[in-house]
């Protein structure tokens, strides 16, 4: 298996609101305003209002992501992106993240594994494939990497 | 939008061979919403790499033959080990077309025991089709670093 760049995707977040669940566990919303993504084989932009990230976060600085919203490429079709993650980082790098401070991108462990939901036709090929993406916060909102599985 | 992307870029560092035993599948049919539902329960295996030497005590791979004719999968594996800690490994993923397997996949393990780290790390599996033998199965599993 090797790791073949597929696309960036660039997100600007909107509301965040957090779910404390119970003692140490809050369940995260981060909604995306907006977005865009571009790559070898598709690009385009987010659908405003379709979603957003919703991490669990741990004060001992583990957490799982779990995020879902639409893709629409440039020709017009409908993409339904669906992630599984997880992060690990000292508690100083999670508290930093959560004041949304900078943080260094190699500071911490961060890996999404996504999967969409694509239409018959010429992205069908994500229908089957395996992703890997990694990210970064940046002052605006946040850059995804995303590779795929070949 | 001049923002340099400075995380890093990933690799794949192979650190387990799974062994999987498999059972006789349990097939639902064809499903109202869509596939064939069917699911392969895990009946033993091992799981060695990165120091570790643990026996496979349970789970299954549920699997959709989904109208596209791709098969996805939903993986679990209970995974044993000789200090008496036990991690879930669990995930998705795909069947390729010559008939192996590809997943995504996490763990889960008790905080404090010795495989606890294996919860804060990513991994991708693949099963090639050459190492299916009767119902058993080699999946190489790699950490994404």
């Amino acid at each position: 298996m090797q790791l073949e760049l597929a696309m960036e995707m660039r997100i600007s977040l909107g509301t965040r609101i957090h779910i404390p669940l119970a003692p140490g566990y809050t369940r995260g919303a981060v909604l995306i305003t907006e977005g865009s993504f571009s790559g070898p084989r598709l690009s385009g932009r987010v659908v405003p209002g379709s979603g957003g990230d919703f991490p669990m976060v741990r004060p001992d600085g583990s957490g799982r992501f779990e995020s879902q919203y639409l893709l629409e490429t440039d020709d017009g079709a409908h993409i339904l992106k669906r992630s599984t993650g997880v992060r690990h980082a000292t508690p100083e790098v999670v508290r930093a993240l959560l004041a949304q401070e900078p943080v260094d991108p190699t500071s911490y462990y961060m890996r999404m594994m996504p999967r969409f939901e694509a239409p018959e036709g010429r992205y069908d090929w994500m229908n089957r494939t395996l992703f890997v993406g990694v990210g970064q916060r940046n002052p605006t909102g946040s850059v995804f990497r995303y590779w795929k599985v070949v | 939008m001049t923002d340099t992307f400075t995380a890093p870029t990933p690799g794949l560092a192979p650190v387990f061979d799974m062994q999987v035993e498999r059972g006789a599948p349990l097939v639902v049919g064809d499903i109202a919403t869509g596939g064939r539902r069917s699911h392969v329960p895990v009946t033993g295996g091992t799981l060695t790499g990165l120091g570790l030497s643990g026996r496979l005590t349970g789970g299954g791979e549920t699997l959709l033959e989904r109208a596209d004719g791709v098969t996805a999968i939903e993986a679990s594996y209970y995974i044993a080990f000789a200090d008496g800690a036990v991690a879930r490994c669990f995930g998705t993923g795909y069947g390729t077309a010559d008939g192996g397997m590809r997943l995504a996949l996490l763990f889960e393990a008790a905080e404090e025991c010795s495989v606890a780290e294996l919860a804060t790390r990513a991994f991708l599996a693949e099963q090639a089709p050459g190492s299916v033998s009767g119902g058993s199965a080699l999946l190489s599993i790699s950490r994404i670093v």
